[in-house]
């Protein structure tokens, strides 16, 4: 009842002024450990429903993934049994189809007094009613905890048929899976380089060169091509500079290149293997995977090549650096004795720890773009597949079933 | 006549004896001459047999000496790499050793704190000291560059002679340089070797300095500062990156 009274209290801030107004609720939501929220059937106008992707069902999932709430699907608004069951908001949404055309309202309520605390209107054909409603649900994050909303987010990752790899996007939740190179060679280490936009190493010339390729055009070029293995590249988000992994100096170095692949400068000069970089979300730091002291561990230096230090110490291989967006970790998969794990780490070496223990070799963390979650490929037996998880470790979500998806990435 | 006849058969016999002696040395000459040609045949043939298994063992010995290079280059290389992974050990127990250190240092400060009531006000200070380099360090890896200058430039002020002093000197520079302000970069790398010339990031710093000049388009200046670098720090990764750079 107290938790009852203290959400709605909080949310009675939200009745004054005018609908749609942003409050953030960061301290209050941040004292619960997930916000308590109803998601009601949306209401037909012209007794046409929707046959599949049901609204309300799609903004029930993404709260649920995100982990920040706590989310009871009801058939209606129930006073009596939102008190009982502590739930201080809920959404409902009417909608109106004509021909392939949709129009959709969504609803933030007080469940109080039933009031709407913020509303959207979106319109546009119904093949797009999921992209709708992933657009609601980052509002309703943002509405609430100020944060941006992942829900329009994608993740590609490779299909790996042997012979052939393929790179695949889909969204964020697993679904609309699409076929993005269809060359029948070997296509790996997909990286985005911003929303749109992949990198990644293939064998289309029969040589490892790195391509760059549009997920909405199709289109795509070869972007660093030459006689050796050019592999594992990453994009800064700060000014899209590219940094690579490359023997072309004999052994497997790190180099950083222009975004249009020019202006190669070689960063590492050691005898090890220095491959797997990725940029820190500021663009001054790259973390990489180096064997210089024995064994794999990751390593970070200054973007020009500059102060380079050893990040790992615990473990016997380590390798797949990635940079949490927020700046302050770096996940990586670690092998002590048994599976490969998935592990976080500060920035400055401190505070190693372990994100899952699911079983299986889970490899090739990447991370969603408000730092949240971590999607990972999970190898269980002969079959990959991919995973996203709190960085707490909970909220385990399986994303694929198809038993061979590997080496996945996250977009912005 | 028979004096004459008989001085012409004993004449002609005289003669036929000669060409007869002089066929027969004819034909020794010519057969002694073919003996030679043929030997000295032989010795051609023998000679060009001689020159070819000399080729060959020349061939076999250079392959023979590349073949000990190669192996002598593996196990150089090998040897570095044994050193690399013994450095790697080391710096492992490095490690352990000091996260050793790290936890005797917070049973002392704990003991300390304890015992000694003055001696609070001294922790007080370090953990204030300690916190403000946290946050100014924070802000610079978050990209905020003007906090974070602000933050290590206040640090250098309060505590001048702390050991961390050293690390906000040469931090406020990165601050500079990340920002872009390639005229105050140039001024706090420049401060920060001269004011710790046994630094920690002596190297960093030099190298630093030289792309600060490379960005302002004074090659020479790239040069000398790089140079200083690779004479005073040969073997760090800032001067393999320098090496590089300065031979294209």
């Amino acid at each position: 009842m107290k938790k009852f009274l203290l959400c709605t209290g909080i949310l009675c801030l939200w009745l004054h002024g005018a609908r749609a107004e942003r409050v953030s609720l960061e301290s209050y939501a941040h004292n619960l450990d997930s916000l308590p929220i109803a998601v009601l059937p949306f209401t037909s106008l012209n007794e046409k429903s929707v046959r599949s992707d049901e609204p309300w069902k799609i903004i029930a999932d993404d709260l649920d993934f995100s982990g920040r709430f706590m989310v009871t699907s009801l058939a209606k608004a129930d006073t009596a049994l939102f008190l009982q069951k502590n739930i201080p908001i809920y959404i409902d949404g009417k909608y109106s189809i004509d021909g392939s055309f949709i129009v959709m309202d969504c609803f933030l309520h007080d469940s109080r007094t039933g009031d709407v605390i913020a509303e959207k209107r979106y319109n546009g054909e119904v093949k797009l009613l999921r992209t709708m409603s992933h657009r609601f649900s980052n509002e309703v994050v943002e509405m609430l905890f100020n944060d941006r909303g992942i829900f329009l987010s994608r993740i590609c990752f490779v299909k790996d048929e042997g012979a052939v790899k393929d790179i695949m996007v889909m969204d964020f939740d697993g679904h609309t899976i699409k076929q993005f190179t269809n060359n029948k060679t070997l296509n790996i280490f997909p990286a985005f380089a911003d929303s749109v936009s992949l990198l990644w190493t293939s064998y289309a010339r029969g040589q490892p060169d790195i391509y760059k390729g549009n997920i909405l055009t199709g289109k795509m070029k070869p972007l660093i091509v030459s006689r050796y293995i050019e592999s594992s590249p990453s994009a800064s988000l700060t000014d899209g500079r590219i940094a690579f992994g490359s023997n072309r100096d004999g052994n497997m170095e790190i180099y950083v290149c222009e975004a249009d692949g020019t202006g190669v400068n070689r960063l590492t000069f050691s005898k090890s293997i220095d491959t797997s970089p990725c940029w820190s979300p500021n663009g001054f730091q790259i973390a990489f995977t180096s064997d210089r002291g024995g064994s794999p561990q990751i390593y970070v230096m200054d973007a020009d090549g500059a102060n380079v230090r050893r990040l790992t110490y615990e473990g016997s291989y380590q390798d797949s650096p990635a940079w949490s967006p927020k700046g302050d970790k770096i996940a990586y998969m670690s092998q002590s004795g048994g599976p490969f794990q998935i592990w976080t780490i500060q920035t400055d070496g401190t505070n190693p720890q372990q994100v899952t223990t699911n079983p299986g070799s889970n490899e090739n963390p990447a991370w969603s773009a408000d730092g949240s979650h971590i999607v990972f490929s999970c190898k269980a037996g002969f079959k990959n597949d991919l995973y996203a998880i709190k960085i707490d470790g909970s909220h385990l979500k399986r994303l694929t079933s198809t038993g061979n998806a590997k080496m996945p990435d996250w977009s912005e | 006549m028979n004096g004459k006849k008989k001085l012409l058969i004993v004449l002609c016999a005289a003669c036929a004896i000669v060409q007869t002696g002089c066929s027969s040395i004819t034909m020794i000459r010519i057969k002694e001459l073919k003996e030679v040609r043929y030997h000295v045949d032989s010795l051609k043939v023998e000679l060009s047999a001689a020159q070819q298994e000399l080729l060959k063992a020349e061939k076999n010995q250079d392959e023979l000496l590349r073949l000990i290079r190669a192996d002598q280059q593996v196990r150089f290389d090998e040897i570095g790499q044994r050193i690399s992974s013994l450095e790697g050990g080391l710096s492992e127990s490095k490690y352990k050793l000091s996260q050793i250190d790290k936890k005797t240092e917070e049973f002392q400060e704990q003991w300390k704190a304890k015992t000694q009531a003055d001696s609070s006000m001294t922790a007080k200070k370090t953990t204030q000291m300690d916190k403000l380099y946290q946050i100014a360090y924070g802000d610079f890896t978050a990209g905020r560059f003007d906090l974070a200058a602000n933050g290590f430039a206040d640090f250098i002020k309060q505590f001048p002679e702390a050991p961390l002093a050293d690390d906000a000197s040469y931090w406020l520079a990165e601050c500079w340089h990340g920002k872009k302000d390639l005229e105050k970069a140039e001024l706090a790398y420049s401060d920060y070797l001269r004011k710790y010339r046994e630094g920690k990031k002596v190297c960093t710093a030099l190298y630093k300095l030289g792309l600060v000049f490379e960005s302002k388009k004074q090659p020479d200046k790239r040069k000398m500062v790089w140079q200083k670098l690779i004479s005073a720090c040969p073997s760090s990764s800032e001067a393999n990156i320098a090496k590089d750079r300065l031979g294209k």
